[in-house]
């Protein structure tokens, strides 16, 4: 469960700050797939940003699984991150030197999997998202949308509590967009809680609830029934 | 957490030296190979430089052991005795035992019309010896430079060291400086010896020179000559050079002689014990020199391969915070980067050894650098080399570290989104 109290993120100092989130209140429930949209500038990518650790909130709380976050220093964000969250970057993010396992097994390595543990639950990471015919693929030797489906494999292998995803399908074409979603669906279905931040309608119903921001603010926060079939 | 950061930290940076530009990697051992040759060789050649006069002084003139005159004695007393206890100390490989006395020596005389004017002579010490068995120690035979060796036949001759004639001596005539030598000799002239009242005729055999100055302004004549000129009918030696079998200290043989009561009637040292403190003070200063020179390479290598790894590191600045992204530790990512500076200075001092220790001591030990007062040789002591790599691999891994942690530390999202 994530809970987010009164989010301030400001940029800059002085007489030029720029107020990016201007004290958001959410609450999202373990199991739902949420989808954040908005205008270009509104602060959905700054909001997933300080949700998932990656920055420092200016203000406010997040509270993940009940865990206050706000006093972490950098190794303790690190960690939490590493065991509890899962990450999807709208350019997959994949380390150009490694294969397509060797990707998937990194963050496996870290959480003290021994090595044949770790191969062994990437491989099957990335059956799952149909990739087990390309374990020893470089990304370079990859299509976009393969090293998208790297990434979801990588991000969820150590079963994360919550999955964030950036733009997901923003650097890839409609098919390729739809084969990730699909697989986001199917994580869903099995119960994964997802943040996916998004610009795109047609893939935002595919969550069971849609938050809007503008200007840094919530402006609507809607329960839908999400689309099934892709 | 911690085998978990080095086993991560080893994969990361393993894959990363395989992928890189294999120009790139192979400049960099280049560099670090060139750094730590630097840090050996220079010191090690400006300290053989020295360590090569002192070897060539052991090996022509002292031996290991060198038995000498008490100070104020003509010779050393009761010699056959010490001879005795000498053929039974363990280790001994070899000796060679030497008379000495002071003599005039005159050329040209016969061509010196004016009996007024300044003869062509110079005073010296005259050494009465066995040549084979003073060959067998010293191997001075390879230091002919015209005519032949003696030979214990060679009655009536005599070698000469080339400093006392004027085409050999560095001086030159040297009447300016007040040390004359003789001119026009070669093999096959004659020269008049004097000790004290005693004056002989001999012909030049064989003409020495050697980078050891005692060895080069000293003629040489067979001991029969020797005795037959000086008058020592008393058998008492005033020198003797002593060879240690190979492996053996002869600090045991030094000690075993003085155990023996030789010291009470010679004087017994170890060949280094002999040199002059100036020449020691000098093995020191070289070697503090070669280091500070090598010392200036160790910064500029250093400073390579922190740019290297900045660089790479500030190009995978993006990597960087994917990674602490994903939740690998700070940790395991310098280690990375740590892991390929290891690997540079690891290959670069490989190589470096094997030309040390394979090629450039071997060469230099057979074929010694001709400096003007010595044959310069490359001292490289393991234990010295050992220390330097350490310090090298330090320097190395500290100039991996420091730009791996300055990028590593930035903010995550920053480096992730490039900003």
């Amino acid at each position: 469960m994530i809970e987010v109290k009164n989010l301030i993120k400001n940029y800059g100092e002085g007489e030029v700050v720029t107020r990016v989130l201007r004290g958001i209140d959410l609450t999202i429930p373990a199991g739902q797939f949420v989808a954040i949209m908005g205008k270009s500038g509104a602060g959905k990518s700054t909001l997933m940003y300080q949700m998932s650790l990656l920055d420092q909130p200016t203000g406010g709380s997040v509270i993940l699984d009940g865990v206050v976050t706000d006093e972490f220093d950098e190794k303790e964000r690190t960690t939490f991150r590493l065991k509890k969250l899962g990450y999807i970057f709208q350019d997959y993010a994949l380390l150009p030197e490694l294969n397509a396992v060797e990707n998937v097994e990194v963050p496996l390595l870290m959480l003290g999997l021994t090595n044949a543990e770790a191969r062994e639950k990437a491989s099957k990471g990335l059956e799952a998202v149909g990739l087990g015919h390309r374990l020893n693929n470089r990304p370079s030797q990859l299509s976009g949308g393969e090293q998208q489906r790297v990434s979801i494999a990588r991000a969820i292998a150590q079963k994360p509590d919550i999955l964030f995803a950036d733009e997901p399908t923003a650097s890839l074409d409609s098919v390729s967009s739809e084969d990730v979603i699909k697989v986001m669906r199917d994580l869903h279905a099995k119960g994964q809680t997802i943040v996916m931040v998004t610009h795109e309608p047609e893939y935002a119903a595919f969550a069971e609830r849609v938050i809007t921001l503008e200007d840094g603010q919530v402006v609507s926060d809607k329960m839908q029934i999400a689309r099934t079939v892709v | 957490m911690f085998k978990d950061t080095l086993r991560v930290g080893f994969m990361l940076g393993w894959k990363q030296i395989r992928h890189a530009s294999k120009w790139t990697t192979g400049l960099i051992i280049f560099i670090m190979m060139l750094t730590f040759l630097n840090l050996v060789a220079v010191s090690g050649i400006l300290v053989g430089l020295i360590e090569g006069s002192v070897k060539t002084y052991e090996d022509q003139f002292t031996g290991n052991v060198f038995i000498s005159t008490l100070t104020g004695e003509k010779s050393i007393e009761q010699s056959p005795s010490l001879i005795s206890t000498l053929e039974t100390i363990p280790g001994v490989a070899s000796y060679t035992a030497r008379y000495t006395g002071g003599v005039t020596v005159e050329a040209n005389y016969r061509e010196r019309r004016d009996p007024k004017a300044l003869r062509d002579s110079v005073g010296t010490t005259i050494v009465g010896l066995d040549p084979t068995i003073e060959d067998d120690v010293t191997g001075l035979s390879k230091n002919i430079v015209e005519g032949e060796f003696l030979t214990n036949q060679d009655g009536g001759y005599v070698m000469l060291g080339a400093n006392l004639l004027e085409q050999y001596s560095p001086l030159g005539s040297g009447d300016d400086v007040g040390y004359p030598t003789l001119s026009n000799i070669k093999p096959g002239s004659r020269v008049r010896i004097t000790v004290g009242d005693a004056t002989k005729e001999y012909i030049v055999k064989g003409i020495l020179k050697t980078k050891v100055d005692e060895i080069s302004r000293r003629v040489f004549v067979t001991k029969g000559e020797f005795v037959r000129i000086a008058g020592r009918t008393d058998l008492n030696l005033n020198e003797i050079a002593i060879r240690a079998e190979e492996g053996y200290d002869p600090a045991l043989i030094k000690r075993d002689l003085v155990e023996s009561g030789a010291k009470d009637i010679a004087v017994v040292r170890l060949s280094r014990e002999g040199l002059p403190q100036f020449l020691l003070d000098m093995i020191d200063t070289f070697a503090m020199l070669g280091n500070g020179i090598s010392s200036v390479g160790l910064i500029v290598s250093s400073i390579t391969i922190f740019i290297v790894i900045f660089v790479n590191a500030i190009t995978r600045r993006k990597y960087i915070g994917i990674l602490k992204g994903i939740g690998v530790s700070a940790s395991a990512i310098e280690l990375s980067y740590v892991i390929q500076s290891l690997l540079y200075v690891a290959v670069g001092s490989a190589i470096a050894l094997f030309l040390i220790y394979g090629v450039m001591v071997p060469f230099f030990n057979a074929h010694p650098i001709n400096f003007p007062f010595s044959d310069g040789i490359l001292v490289a002591p393991l234990s010295g080399t050992i220390k330097k790599l350490v310090i090298l691999v330090i320097a190395t891994l500290l100039a991996g570290y420091i730009p791996a942690r300055m990028i590593v530390k930035r903010n995550t999202l920053d480096a992730i989104l490039g900003r």
